[in-house]
């Protein structure tokens, strides 16, 4: 049984896999931003994991990364609402004005 | 195999994160999704206790847990949408293709995070600043708000800048329009 930072890392690949499968497989937007954000608290998993034998930085990255996120999703949520605000399934595949 | 109680601890904990996880994908209904995710994040704060870093616990229940999903949730309830449409996929065999390059992902994630465990740089700084702080018997949030108004304040200084132009950012997005000029666009 590996020790426990090496199960993090573990844990922190699978649900970083779980997430970018989500993101490139549903079509409601905001299930793709919920995956997006699965994906981004796997890394901070990764990086407090390597803090924890490094010092601080790591938990001071997953701070920042914590941050950024939060106004991430603020922003691509109100893009999200702007986009979809009239129709009555939102599907990005629909989502497709300038396609060439 | 002999395993210590944080050992089969940090396990159920970790199953739970993975059937949540799963659960947030797989899901046809978008609010289940979001309070699958909000149990996934619940897991991952348990999870950073038992990394002893305790600080970042409360704030992953505080920030995500409490104010990102929560947004989420008023979204989804303001959009009210239902599930999705089944739709053949665009490519034939689209989501086993897509399983088995996952699974390549997987790979090649577990095989740079454990070759990354096993052969550290040698960073002899931070490690002696490490013993340092536990030796003195500081407080794990005095030395992250040292370290954040010492080493790392331009990134702090920007992120709250980055903070003021999300919000905005916005409320420029979604202001309404006053007169719909015949055929509004979003």
């Amino acid at each position: 049984m590996p020790s426990i930072p090496e199960l993090c890392l573990l844990l922190s690949a699978v649900l970083f896999t779980i997430g970018a499968y989500g993101v490139l497989t549903r079509r409601n937007p905001i299930v793709i931003f919920l995956c997006i954000e699965l994906m981004l608290n796997a890394a901070n998993l990764a990086f407090i994991t390597f803090g924890q034998r490094l010092g601080y930085d790591g938990q001071i990255v997953a701070f920042f990364v914590m941050t950024v996120a939060a106004a991430e999703v603020a922003v691509g949520l109100g893009i999200i609402v702007s986009i979809f605000r009239q129709r009555k399934n939102i599907d990005v595949d629909e989502v497709s004005l300038l396609k060439g | 195999m002999n395993l210590s109680l944080s050992q089969i601890l940090f396990l159920v904990i970790a199953g739970i994160s993975i059937v949540t996880a799963v659960g947030v994908v797989l899901n046809r209904n978008p609010i289940r999704s979001a309070l699958l995710l909000v149990v996934n994040f619940v897991c991952l704060a348990a999870i950073y206790v038992i990394l002893n870093a305790q600080v970042l616990a409360m704030l992953q229940l505080l920030v995500y847990a409490g104010a990102i999903m929560v947004l989420f949730v008023f979204v989804i309830m303001l959009l009210n949408l239902g599930g999705e449409l089944a739709r053949s996929d665009p490519l034939v065999g689209q989501k086993y293709i897509g399983l088995l390059l996952g699974g390549a992902l997987l790979a090649g994630l577990v095989f740079s995070l454990l070759y990354a465990v096993q052969h550290p740089i040698p960073d002899t700084q931070a490690a002696m600043r490490a013993s340092q702080i536990q030796g003195a018997g500081i407080s794990q949030i005095q030395v992250l708000g040292w370290d954040m108004f010492t080493r790392y304040v331009y990134p702090f200084e920007l992120t709250s800048v980055l903070l003021l132009v999300g919000v905005v950012g916005v409320m420029i997005l979604t202001r309404r329009r006053s007169a719909p000029k015949g055929g509004e666009d979003a």
